[in-house]
């Protein structure tokens, strides 16, 4: 269990990154509400988990809700450290482009291989999901309103026309790279050399983040 | 069936690490190996494909949605090692790019929908058709059963590892997992099979070849 007061400094971290950004919180909560529901389906659980542990327990909706102490710290930590990762990724993405990070990765000595493939298939991505949304718009268009799963087939040949669309477009894209010389290897983008700021920043931030970890207990 | 951060212990975490990083290691060697220059787009534009078919909401009950996975279909287009390879690809752009799955979690869920979702799912694929015979309807029985069982599985293996972790209790968090994708899991097998019918359809030779044979 974390204790409250490190959570209150990993939190500041991440809003002291997120001004030196300039970043809108709305980015921040956008991603929060989209990994909410499963952290809270998770974690909501929790507080009933250690009811049979012979626990005193405290009842809540006049008796029809039992919750130990102890679950609901479980489900506060667990909930927060999801928040507080979506928050440290949001972060990293908003401050570092996907180039730099991929960059980064071969500096890590991560195969060449896999940072093209990724390179790819985030150049890609974007590209498919307009696609995707295209086709999603004349189907709603359309009129169609699916509810229940056995609706689901329309999807599944939307999602086919899609595949279908995308492996053509991976051969087209293919043979245009090899006319303009591709052999195999993806140009990576050069890390910019740090500066003596960023060592500063780096070693401030690295002893401020393990100082809260091993004294804010 | 993305795990957030703080959702398992450090010891799970750092094995799933540990595996996965190996597993990437094997496939990669093997697809180095293997496949020409040409497989890099065409991975790169599947794992960009499956990130963009994730998108795409079916609808389960008055109204709820859930979304696709796609990891059967990965296997079944691609072969194994190599829908390993486009998971591993999606997963981590997800977690990088979009926060969605925590990054001490993502070997894990590379692990879940990776290996357990792509290379088992491919295996329990290729134990159905076995059974079931390599008729057009066989074919298509083996997929969708696949995709289902594939589905039951990653989830009920995330239950696993949340319970394992200490986070919730297992009796609480499987019925709970396991019951919601048990009926997700009609969707991904409806539509992993009208999109390999689709693709057997029109463009046969995109079919991992040997099941390409099956069909025929």
């Amino acid at each position: 269990m974390t204790s409250p007061r490190a959570f209150a400094a990993y939190f500041s971290a991440v809003v002291l990154i997120s001004i030196a950004l300039r970043a809108p919180f709305s980015v921040f909560l956008k991603r929060l509400i989209v990994v909410l529901p499963f952290v809270l389906f998770i974690a909501a659980s929790a507080p009933f988990a250690a009811r049979e542990a012979g626990e005193a327990a405290r009842p809540l909706f006049g008796g029809a809700l039992l919750v130990t102490d102890r679950g609901i710290e479980a489900f506060a930590n667990a909930a927060l450290k999801g928040a507080l990762g979506v928050c440290a990724l949001t972060a990293l993405s908003l401050s570092t482009p996907f180039h730099e990070m991929l960059a980064g990765l071969r500096w890590f000595k991560v195969p060449a291989i896999l940072v093209s493939l990724a390179a790819f298939s985030y150049r890609y991505m974007f590209v498919l999901v307009d696609e995707a949304s295209r086709m999603k718009r004349a189907r709603d268009s359309r009129g169609w309103r699916g509810r229940w799963i056995w609706q689901s087939g329309v999807v599944g040949n939307m999602i086919g026309s899609l595949l279908l669309r995308s492996l053509e477009r991976s051969e087209r894209v293919y043979s245009a790279m090899l006319s303009r010389g591709y052999d195999g290897n993806l140009p990576m983008a050069e890390l910019p050399a740090p500066r003596l700021t960023d060592f500063i920043v780096a070693v401030v931030f690295f002893s401020a983040i393990m100082s809260a970890r091993l004294f804010l207990t | 069936m993305h795990i957030p951060d703080g959702f398992v212990s450090t010891e799970l975490s750092v094995a799933a690490f540990a595996i996965s990083g190996l597993a990437a290691a094997v496939s990669l060697k093997k697809a180095g190996k293997d496949l020409g220059e040409k497989q890099v787009p065409l991975l790169g534009v599947t794992a960009a494909f499956v990130f963009a078919a994730q998108m795409m909401n079916f609808p389960v009950l008055g109204g709820t949605s859930g979304h696709f996975m796609g990891a059967v279909l990965a296997s079944v287009l691609l072969g194994p090692l190599n829908a390993f390879i486009v998971m591993l690809l999606v997963l981590s752009i997800q977690c990088f790019g979009f926060a969605d799955g925590g990054l001490t979690a993502l070997g894990l869920n590379v692990f879940n929908m990776g290996f357990i979702g792509g290379v088992i799912g491919y295996c329990i694929f290729r134990g159905i058709l076995a059974v079931s015979g390599k008729s057009k309807t066989g074919y298509a029985f083996a997929v969708g059963a696949a995709s289902w069982l594939s589905i039951v599985l990653v989830s009920s293996v995330c239950a696993f590892e949340i319970a394992l972790s200490g986070t919730a209790p297992l009796k609480v968090v499987l019925p709970a997992m396991a019951g919601v994708h048990a009926l997700i899991g009609f969707g991904e097998a409806v539509i992993t099979v009208s999109v390999v019918s689709l693709v057997a359809g029109v463009r046969p030779d995109m079919l991992h070849t040997r099941i390409a044979e099956a069909q025929a």
